[in-house]
C-alpha cells in the first residue's frame, strides 16, 4: 500500500497543487517555524543509513546522535538533560541522563556523538522509533518545568508514512447485504488534518479475492484511492485533474475519468514493475 | 497486528455499523492479519465475560452508580493485565485494545450504559482517557485501602486525567497524608479543588512539568503550598 499512497501523494502534490502539508488544510504544526527559545536544545544532523531516508533496517546503525544546550539568557542555568530513544511510551535506550550548568550566553559541550545499532533484541518491535532530547529546569524558580524538547523520528523496517491527501486507509467490515452501500468497495470521510480517510470494505468479494497477497491488495487499494481522488477533484471548485471541458456533460466526465485512471495506472504499474526488476 | 473496534461510520452518505481494524501499520490487511485480529477479539470477549461473571457472583456489579463503586473498578482493573501481556497484538497497536474493551463490556460498561454510539465514541480510539485503562492504573496499587484513602472513583478520574500525577507516585502518597480533613460532607469538593490546584501547579501541557527532578522535600513544599491555597479558598 505504501506504493499506492506514494504515487497518489505525488499526484496530489504535482497535480492538485494543494501545496506542502497534508491535504488542502492548514500547514502542519511542524511546518510552522517556531521562534527560537532562549534556552534550547540543538540536535546535530543524525546520520541514517541512507541519506534522506528515515527507514532503518535491522543490522543498520544510526550515528552522530548528539545534543547541545544553548543558553541565550543573562543567567547561568541549571538543567537536567535526557537524551534517549523510545518506542511509543517505552524508553528503549538512554544516552545521557544528567544534571549540568550552562554559563550565560554560552552553549554546553556537545553530548555525543553516540551511535546505536538496530538489533532485534533491543528493538523487538518494528515501526516508529523516536529519538528524544529533553531539558528540565533545576532552578528554584521553575524547577521541574520542561524548558525544551526536540524529537526526531525514524522507522524501523518500515517506510515512513508518506504525506498526502490520504491521512489513513482503514480496513473495515460492513454488511455486504446492505441494500444501499453493501456493494461499495469503500468510501472517504474528512480526516483530522484537512485530508481524507478511506474506509475499504474487506468483505467485498473483490478484496477477498486479493487479501491473500499484500502486493495485490495494495494494487486494489491504489485503484480505489485513485477513484476517490478523482471524485474529490470533481467536487472541488478548482479542479486540478479534470479540465473545464471534461465537465461539460456526463460523457465527457466518463471519458476524462478513463483517461485519468489510465494515466494513474500507467504510472503506478510502471513503478511497480521497475521496483520488481530492481529487486531481482 | 490490528485490533478490532466497532463504530458507526459514514459510507455512501449512510451511517452504518462497522468493524474497524485499527492499526498503526500502513500495510493492507491480509487474510492472516485479519485472522489474528479476530482471535484477539475473541480473547477480549472471553476475558470480559469472565470478569463480568466474577463481578456478578461477588455482587460487586451492584455497586455501579453507588458509593463504593471504586471497589468494583479496582477489582476489574486487576483482571485487565492481559491487555499489557497478550502477544496477539503489536506494541504500537496495543493502545487500541483499551477502546476495544468497550465493545465487549456488557454489564461492565461504565454509566451511562454503552449503547453502540455512546459518548466515548467521540473520543479517538487511542485516547489515553479511557475508563478501563483507569481501572487498570488504579489496580497497579497493590493495596485497596491506600486507593480508597485517596478518594472516590470520580476523584480518581480527576487524578488520572493528569499525566503529571500518573508519572509521580509521590504525589499520591502525599495525598493520603491529607485524609485527616476527610469529613464526609466536604471531601469531594476539598479533593477536587486540591487536584485542580495540583494540575495547575504542575501543568502537563505547554511548559510540561517533570516532577521527578524535585526532591521529596521540594515536592512536598510545593504540594503543601497548593494545599494551603486550595483550602483557604474553601474557607471563603
Amino acid at each position: 500500500m505504501e506504493a499506492a499512497i506514494e504515487v497518489l501523494s505525488l499526484l496530489r502534490y504535482q497535480a492538485l497543487g494543494f501545496g506542502h502539508g497534508l491535504g488542502p488544510g492548514a500547514p502542519r504544526k511542524k511546518d510552522v517555524k517556531r521562534p527560537w527559545k532562549k534556552i534550547r536544545l540543538q540536535f546535530a544532523d543524525v546520520q541514517f543509513p541512507r541519506e534522506g531516508d528515515l527507514r532503518v533496517n535491522y543490522g543498520e546503525s544510526i550515528k552522530n546522535i548528539c545534543a547541545t544546550i544553548v543558553n541565550d539568557t543573562k543567567q547561568e542555568i541549571s538543567v537536567r538533560l535526557k537524551l534517549f530513544i523510545r518506542q511509543g511510551d517505552k524508553p528503549i535506550e538512554t544516552f545521557v541522563d544528567g544534571d549540568l550548568k550552562v554559563n550565560p550566553r554560552e552553549s554546553s559541550k556537545q553530548f555525543g556523538p553516540f551511535e546505536t545499532s538496530m538489533d532485534r533484541k533491543k528493538y523487538p518491535v518494528v515501526g516508529k522509533v523516536t529519538l528524544v532530547a529533553r531539558i528540565v529546569s533545576l532552578m528554584p524558580l521553575n524547577k521541574g518545568e520542561t524548558l525544551d524538547e526536540e524529537r526526531k523520528s525514524f522507522y524501523l523496517e518500515e517506510d515512513p508514512p508518506p504525506r498526502g491527501i490520504f491521512e489513513d486507509c482503514i480496513a473495515t467490515e460492513w454488511d455486504t447485504n446492505d441494500p444501499d452501500v453493501g456493494h461499495l468497495m469503500g468510501d472517504d470521510e474528512p480526516g483530522e488534518r484537512g485530508g481524507v480517510i478511506i474506509h475499504y470494505n474487506t468483505m467485498h468479494p473483490a478484496y477477498v479475492a486479493v487479501e491473500d497477497n499484500e502486493s495485490d491488495a495494495a494494487s486494489y487499494l491504489f485503484r480505489l484511492m485513485a477513484h476517490v481522488l478523482l471524485k474529490l477533484d470533481l467536487q472541488t471548485d478548482r479542479p486540478k485533474l479534470f479540465h473545464p471541458d471534461d465537465k461539460k456533460d456526463e460523457e465527457s466526465i466518463a471519458r476524462a475519468t478513463l483517461r485519468l485512471m489510465s494515466e494513474f495506472s500507467f504510472r503506478y504499474y510502471s513503478r511497480k514493475i521497475s521496483n520488481a526488476s530492481d529487486n531481482t | 497486528m490490528p485490533v478490532i473496534i466497532r463504530e458507526e461510520i459514514l459510507v455512501g452518505g449512510k451511517r452504518i455499523p462497522a468493524k474497524i481494524y485499527r492499526t498503526e501499520s500502513p500495510r493492507p490487511l491480509t487474510k492472516s492479519e485479519k485472522a489474528k485480529a479476530n482471535k484477539l477479539d475473541q480473547l477480549i470477549e472471553d476475558k470480559m465475560r469472565g470478569i463480568e461473571e466474577e463481578m456478578e457472583k461477588r455482587r460487586l456489579l451492584e455497586l455501579k452508580s453507588r458509593r463504593g463503586v471504586l471497589r468494583l473498578w479496582y477489582e476489574v482493573g486487576k483482571r485487565l493485565t492481559f491487555v499489557e501481556t497478550t502477544n496477539l497484538v503489536s506494541a504500537e497497536d496495543r493502545k487500541f485494545i483499551w477502546r476495544a474493551l468497550y465493545d465487549h463490556a456488557g454489564k461492565l460498561a461504565p454509566n451511562p450504559p454503552y449503547q453502540g454510539g455512546a459518548s466515548f465514541q467521540t473520543r479517538r480510539a487511542d485516547d489515553p482517557r479511557n475508563h478501563f485503562r483507569y481501572c487498570y492504573l488504579l489496580a497497579k496499587f497493590p493495596n485497596f485501602e491506600f486507593v480508597e484513602s485517596i478518594g472516590d472513583w470520580s476523584s480518581w478520574i480527576d487524578l488520572l486525567d493528569s499525566p503529571t500525577v500518573r508519572n509521580d507516585e509521590r504525589i499520591l502518597e502525599w495525598l493520603t497524608t491529607k485524609q485527616q480533613i476527610n469529613t464526609e460532607d466536604s471531601r469531594v469538593d476539598w479533593l477536587r479543588k486540591l487536584i485542580n490546584g495540583i494540575r495547575g501547579e504542575f501543568p502537563a501541557a505547554g511548559a510540561m512539568t517533570d516532577t521527578n527532578v524535585l526532591t521529596c522535600k521540594e515536592l512536598t513544599n510545593r504540594l503543601e503550598e497548593v494545599y494551603r491555597r486550595s483550602t483557604s479558598k474553601l474557607d471563603h
